[in-house]
């Protein structure tokens, strides 16, 4: 194994470690919750040493490509197949597979040429540069441009040098059904890389935070003020946990990690519930308070409901592929090469199908791996990527199935701070991007599309929410939106950028509105206001937060993180809108007014807080800055916030860059839809579409951050009589559209007359059965005993005795007497000598 | 065929050489005995003098012999023994034992300081007798070391002078065993006769020579037939099959508790090794052609041998192996079956054990009739078939000398042997009444002891010889047993009795615990693990079956 590797394994192991530690410490770590408290929070930080330790051996192996040659140069979707390269890392790798795709590929466009082409139509046509995978260009005489366009499925470019692949392999085998391995193994590339520091870099400053947060559970004896004894008005007392919040948070950690480094779906399945299962204990952390048990069960079983779609797509894939791991290896075909291959299959046999009257060479059997089924058909494929999908839209929250996370701030802060920033719901982000060779076009405009319906959607929520936690639970799932419309678009390293830079700041959102509720002991924005004076650190980093996720920053020079990675979903998004598609323009239209919400009620939240007159007075008098333990980390995921999205100085490429490495190569057209062609990413840069998106993005932003600020900053517009004035509006919005309601009234109610009525069927069908079968049960067993009693053991008593008779009748033999002895020996032994000569 | 014995030169004296590693152990007993001798002169106050010698030397010979590099299957000392994995096995078997029964003996304090030393005098050389035995390959050495085992074994009955019964057994067992040996000596020059040599190997090839012109002549079967009867009563009486049980219960009961474990163990043993040698040797040749058996053909390792098997008469020689074999199943059958009824009216626990062993002599002989079906089947099964006895032996070796310590240890404890004077003392001694149980459990053959793997691979391999009425009866005679051996449980445990005296004066000696517990503990590893000394058995029996 590959140091990195190495690294990464202890990376994720040591949270386990200290997970493994407090249980085994049990009760022991009740009374000395703090050390329980240091070996998490201190595993974790070596968990991030470890994974800096990678990250910088990983760079110094395969260091990024310098954006400035890679701007436009850089070859579109050079990657066919991040895995196939040749690495020198990845020696277990076979790289015969590699050869086939890399080998033979045509390239003649030049730079000139290439833009030449592009000015002239305002168009792109990548299948007029001749770019054509092996395979295909074979045939490229026999076909017209027409069918060319759909040909362009991957290209080489000479001149750039070939980007590092994963590195895979298998750490233990779990079982074997036939072709089927499910093994514990380790996919490690530049995104599993920059996943890794990511989350233990926000994990650590959680930890670091929750000392002071949760500072109150090291008592002996905690109130819990919001949970009550049978009803009554008495609060309730229970025992400190704080060991067991830093064992379910090590464990959380685990999982989460175990997540990013799997090289299969069975991996990626196991983890995923384990963090499904971390989030239900964490979110009902208060577990005495009848909300947070709703709301914990809301979010396991609305996840379940995702996983339940995601079990299909696992086995379709299973079903039709014979494997779950993503890479091909020595054993097992592998996912990404053997979707690849279903898709030039598709995309040839329909260009052929549509081509009838040309004579072409029959297009040979792509050579999958020998010695394995290849029944995975180009629908089959659709099916288990929307499935896989369905899994996603659960766990990151996303419209229909993003009831649970707005309940979920029933956690403690850093929970939420967790699951909103690290964990939980970027894992369902992390696996569509992971994924990424396997979704088919068509899947990835049913994600596009959910992604921005959530954008806008939870937007539109946030903008009447009344407490803190909750306008940044909707802003998540905004934002998630965001991430899964960048990628369902093509912007492969877009989306994942947003996915990284939103995991600081909305890190340092949740943990300054933590500082907040722990100042005021509430999270109402209608009873606070003016806490900038007592809280002037908790305010600034707030602050920072804000401009950071509304993309505050000079168009086209610089600007915070978000800025950065904003734009690129924007430029990704201008790129299909130029090129000339409705769907393309609409999907701008609404990322634009997406981000304008944002920019709105993210500076609503913060002037409502932190400026203005205090509206309760009592809490601002009490109001008092956070201790340091808790500024700290604040601090340090500003400064994050304000500058992961930069290029770091000196050697000029910054997260982006690192990302390209890891992307994938995708087909760029549907086959079942053919107007849906994506554009790629690299074109985005190119500085008309860039010139264009920065505006769009810095107008929307701009305009959303005035609103605000004319309203609730400078008040120059009375905020209740506005909303007066659109006072419908304000009610759907605050029902949140009325879905909640839907699923209570339309599943749960269902559900509960379901169970209802299955219980009555239960104690009068059932039981009744049941309590009859026994009532007979019972009759035959005496009747039994009566025969058993008077036949059988009679029976046997009677053998019993006769048995007894006829040992006590042979024991006279044995008369003491030794000639008789002898008489009989001989007697016998002449006897069988008889016998001997009778048969 | 010559003599081998009688040609001595320069070779052979160096094969001497060549084969003194492979008795070491036996010197080693041999120097115990000398050791033995001397050692009331040399230490005459050492009161533990006698068992620290029979320690040390039962230890140093089973070493001797654990760590003997086994080399390919060869004879020595000019074919008077053969070195086999099968003569090994059961000489470890007996040596192990040997270690066990000194520190059975240590623990139960039985030979008193003052017939210590001839009590193990006796012992060793028997034990020597019987490891030698073990690897016979010699008539004559056959008959010596028959003698070698039965007489300090006649000694051992009435080491006891002052004790009437003891005497009496001696006696009788002494006279019993003097009419066997005759009987068996007098079928051993028969066959001698017929075949014109001592040495087995060269029997063997010569009735297999023989054997197309004895279905001409019915006189000379009938002489071959009345060879191996007599012969095989010789071997009876040591097996205590019926009708030569007859001395079992009344030396059992005569002799001392530990005398009896000897007897019932280890004599059983090393004739059960020369019973299968003698089988292999004689018996195999007959077995040629038992294709109406309904197996396969003979294996190859008889075709081997058999130099002119085209002419041999290929049905009457199948028939002539199957009569020994349904001799053997009836005798065995017979003594099963006896033992089982009669042990149920018995009152003595010593007596009860004495018809418990005739019965497992006859499970074991039901096992070698098995074996000698299969004689003429594939080498493979054949080889099952005697793997399945042997595995029984080993079994038989654990849980029979575990019953007899803890009858052993009653005996101390309560001074009786009447098991109705046991009532409820299961309660007082629960490690006793928990090992007890086991190692009746186990002779029952109840899972989960090794007792039921024993069983069941010996049935199994009755069933694999196509000896169906021989499993019949194996399972009836199983649920015979229960009732007596339960027995013993139900006493110990679940009836109530009064050892307010016994108590307080006798307090229990860990150290007995912890050599009931373990033997009961190997029993249940044996019961779960056994596929190891399975394998042991499978090698040990491939080496013999080569005739």
């Amino acid at each position: 194994m590959n140091s990195v590797v190495w690294l990464l394994l202890i990376a994720w192991l040591l949270p386990l470690a200290s997970f493994a530690t407090i249980l085994l410490g049990g009760h022991r770590f009740s009374r000395l919750g703090w050390v329980a408290g240091l070996l998490a929070t201190g595993s974790i930080t070596a968990s991030f040493l470890c994974s800096l330790a990678a990250a910088a051996t990983w760079l110094w192996q395969n260091p990024p490509l310098m954006h400035a040659q890679s701007d436009h140069h850089e070859p579109l979707l050079n990657k066919p197949h991040n895995n196939l390269s040749p690495h020198p890392a990845a020696a277990e790798i076979p790289s015969a597979g590699s050869m086939r795709v890399l080998s033979g590929v045509d390239s003649f466009g030049n730079r000139e040429g290439y833009f030449a082409l592009k000015e002239s139509d305002g168009r792109l046509n990548i299948a007029q540069r001749g770019e054509l995978p092996y395979g295909t260009s074979r045939m490229a005489g026999g076909l017209p441009s027409s069918t060319l366009n759909r040909l362009n499925l991957q290209s080489h470019d000479r001149s750039a040098k070939s980007p590092p692949g994963a590195i895979v392999g298998d750490w233990y085998t779990v079982a074997e059904f036939g072709t089927l391995r499910m093994t514990l193994g380790y996919y490690v590339d530049s995104l599993t890389i920059l996943m890794m520091l990511m989350v233990t870099l926000v994990a650590t400053c959680i930890h670091v935070y929750s000392f002071g947060y949760m500072r109150e559970e090291l008592q002996d004896v905690v109130e819990d003020p919001e949970a009550r004894v049978d009803n009554s008005a008495q609060p309730l007392q229970r025992p400190g946990r704080f060991a067991r919040f830093y064992q379910f948070l090590s464990l959380f950690c685990f999982s989460m990690l175990g997540l990013v480094l799997a090289n299969n779906l069975f991996m990626i399945f196991v983890f995923w519930e384990l963090v499904g299962i971390c989030s239900f204990l964490l979110i009902g952390f208060y577990l005495e308070r009848p909300s947070a048990v709703r709301a914990a069960t809301k979010a396991f079983v609305v996840n379940r409901v995702g996983d339940f779609g995601m079990m299909v797509g696992l086995a379709a894939l299973w079903g039709a592929g014979g494997t779950l791991a993503f890479a091909e290896s020595s054993k097992d075909p592998g996912l990404f090469s053997r979707a690849r291959t279903v898709y030039e299959q598709a995309v040839t046999s329909s260009a052929v199908a549509q081509e009838k009257p040309a004579k072409v060479q029959e297009p040979s059997a792509p050579p999958g791996p020998p010695g394995l089924p290849h029944r995975l058909s180009y629908t089959l494929l659709v099916l288990g990527g929307l499935g896989v999908f369905c899994g996603c839209v659960g766990k990151s929250a996303q419209f229909p199935l993003h009831v649970w996370l707005p309940d979920a701030m029933e956690g403690p802060t850093p929970v939420s701070a967790l699951i909103h920033a690290a964990t939980m719901v970027a894992a369902g982000v992390y696996l569509v991007a992971r994924f990424y060779p396997v979704l088919m076009p068509e899947v990835l405009l049913f994600v596009a599309m959910v992604g921005l319906t959530s954008a806008v959607m939870a937007a539109t929520m946030a903008l009447v929410a009344g407490e803190i936690k909750r306008v940044l639970a909707f802003s998540t799932v905004s934002q998630l939106g965001f991430m899964m419309f960048a990628l369902g678009i093509g912007g492969w390293v877009a989306g994942i950028f947003h996915l990284l830079t939103h995991a600081f700041f909305k890190a340092l959102l949740f943990l300054g509105a933590g500082s907040v509720i722990h100042a005021t002991g509430t999270g109402e924005i209608s009873r606070l206001g003016g806490l900038c004076r007592k809280m002037p650190w908790t305010a600034v980093t707030m602050l920072v937060g804000c401009l950071a996720i509304a993309g505050a920053g000079i168009p086209l020079v610089v600007g915070l993180s978000g800025f950065h990675s904003k734009d690129a979903i924007f430029a990704q998004a201008s790129l299909l809108a130029l090129k000339g598609s409705p769907v393309g323009r609409l999907f701008l239209a609404l990322a634009a007014v997406a981000a304008f919400l944002t920019a709105f009620y993210m500076f609503r939240l913060w002037y409502l807080t932190f400026v203005g007159p205090s509206r309760q007075s009592h809490l601002l008098a009490h109001a008092h800055e956070s201790p340091a333990i808790m500024i700290y980390p604040l601090v340090i995921l500003s400064i994050f916030a304000v500058a992961v999205g930069w290029k770091i100085p000196g050697v000029g490429w910054g997260i982006p860059e690192i990302l390209e490495q890891a992307r994938p190569g995708v087909g760029l057209s549907g086959i079942m839809w053919r107007w849906w062609v994506l554009p790629p990413e690299a074109e985005s840069h190119l500085p008309y579409v860039h010139k264009v998106a920065s505006w769009v993005a810095f107008a929307a932003g701009v305009s959303g951050f005035l609103l605000a600020t004319m309203i609730y900053g400078l008040r120059l517009l009375d905020a209740a009589r506005l909303r007066a004035a659109c006072g419908w509006i304000c009610y759907v919005l605050e029902r949140r559209y009325f879905i909640d309601e839907l699923y209570e009234r339309v599943f749960v109610r269902a559900a509960l007359l379901l169970a209802k009525s299955a219980a009555f069927a239960d104690k009068v069908l059932i039981d009744g059965c049941a309590h009859t079968l026994a009532r007979l049960t019972h009759r035959a067993a005496l009747a039994e005993e009566a025969i058993d009693r008077r036949v059988v053991d009679a029976g046997f008593n009677t053998l019993g005795h006769h048995l007894f008779q006829l040992g006590l009748l042979m024991r006279r033999v044995q008369t003491g007497f030794l000639r008789q002895y002898l008489m009989l020996a001989l007697v016998g032994t002449i006897i069988i000598f008889v016998l001997a000569h009778l048969f | 065929m010559t003599d081998p014995v009688v040609a001595v030169s320069l070779e052979s004296v160096i094969d001497l050489y060549r084969d003194l590693p492979g008795v070491a152990a036996e010197l080693a007993l041999g120097g115990s005995i000398i050791l033995f001798l001397l050692l009331r002169m040399t230490f005459p106050k050492w009161r533990q003098s006698a068992y620290f010698a029979a320690f040390m030397g039962s230890l140093l010979a089973f070493g001797l012999a654990m760590g003997w590099n086994l080399p390919e299957a060869r004879e020595a000392f000019g074919g008077l023994l053969i070195h086999d994995a099968f003569g090994q096995f059961f000489r470890v078997l007996l040596l192990g034992f040997l270690v066990l029964f000194v520190i059975f003996t240590m623990l139960s304090r039985f030979p008193p300081f003052i017939i210590s030393t001839e009590f193990f005098l006796f012992v060793f050389s028997g034990i020597l007798g019987m490891c030698l035995m073990a690897r016979a390959n010699h008539l004559l050495l056959v008959v010596l070391t028959m003698e070698m085992a039965s007489l300090p074994s006649y000694a051992l009955a009435g080491i006891r002078r002052l004790e009437p019964r003891g005497t009496e057994a001696a006696l009788k067992f002494a006279v019993f065993g003097a009419v066997s040996s005759g009987l068996m000596f007098f079928g051993l020059s028969l066959l001698s006769a017929l075949t014109g040599s001592l040495h087995l190997a060269g029997m063997s090839a010569q009735l297999s020579e023989r054997l197309g012109q004895l279905g001409n002549h019915p006189a000379e079967l009938s002489f071959l037939a009345a060879a191996l009867v007599l012969a095989g009563a010789g071997l009876a009486f040591k097996l205590s099959l019926v009708p030569f049980h007859f001395w079992t219960p009344d030396v059992f009961e005569g002799a001392t508790a530990e005398v009896g474990t000897f007897l019932s163990v280890a004599s059983k043993l090393a004739v059960l090794a020369l019973f299968i040698r003698l089988l292999t040797a004689w018996v195999a040749p007959l077995a040629v052609g038992s294709l109406n058996l309904g197996m396969e053909s003979p294996g190859p390792f008889i075709q081997s041998f058999v130099t002119s098997a085209s002419e041999i008469d290929m049905a009457a020689n199948g028939v002539l192996s199957q009569k020994v074999a349904l001799i053997l199943g009836i005798v065995g059958g017979i003594s099963c079956t006896f033992g089982n009824l009669v042990a149920f009216g018995q009152t003595n626990i010593k007596r009860l054990l004495a018809y418990s062993t005739i019965a497992h002599g006859g499970y074991i002989t039901m096992g070698l009739a098995g074996v000698t079906a299969a004689l003429g089947a594939p080498r493979e099964i054949c080889q099952q078939v005697l793997a399945s006895v042997l595995f029984y032996a080993i079994v038989y070796l654990l849980m029979n000398l575990g019953i007899f310590a803890v009858a052993t240890f009653l005996r101390n404890k309560l001074s009786t042997e009447e098991i109705d004077k046991y009532r409820g003392w299961g309660r007082h001694d629960p490690v006793l009444l928990i090992t007890a149980t086991v190692f009746l459990f186990s002779l029952v053959g109840l899972p989960p002891f090794a007792g039921f793997i024993a069983k069941f691979a010996l049935f199994a391999a009755l069933a694999q010889a196509r000896l169906w009425w021989l499993v019949v009866l194996g399972v009836i005679n199983t649920v015979l047993s229960l009732f007596y051996y339960l027995r013993i449980v139900k006493v110990l445990a679940f009836e109530k009795g009064d050892f307010s005296d016994k108590v307080t004066s006798d307090q229990a000696d860990p150290s007995i615990n912890i050599f009931l517990l373990s033997l009961a503990g190997m029993l249940l590893l044996l019961g779960v693990w056994w596929q190891q000394p399975f394998h042991w058995c499978m090698q040990a029996a491939q080496s013999v079956l080569v005739y």
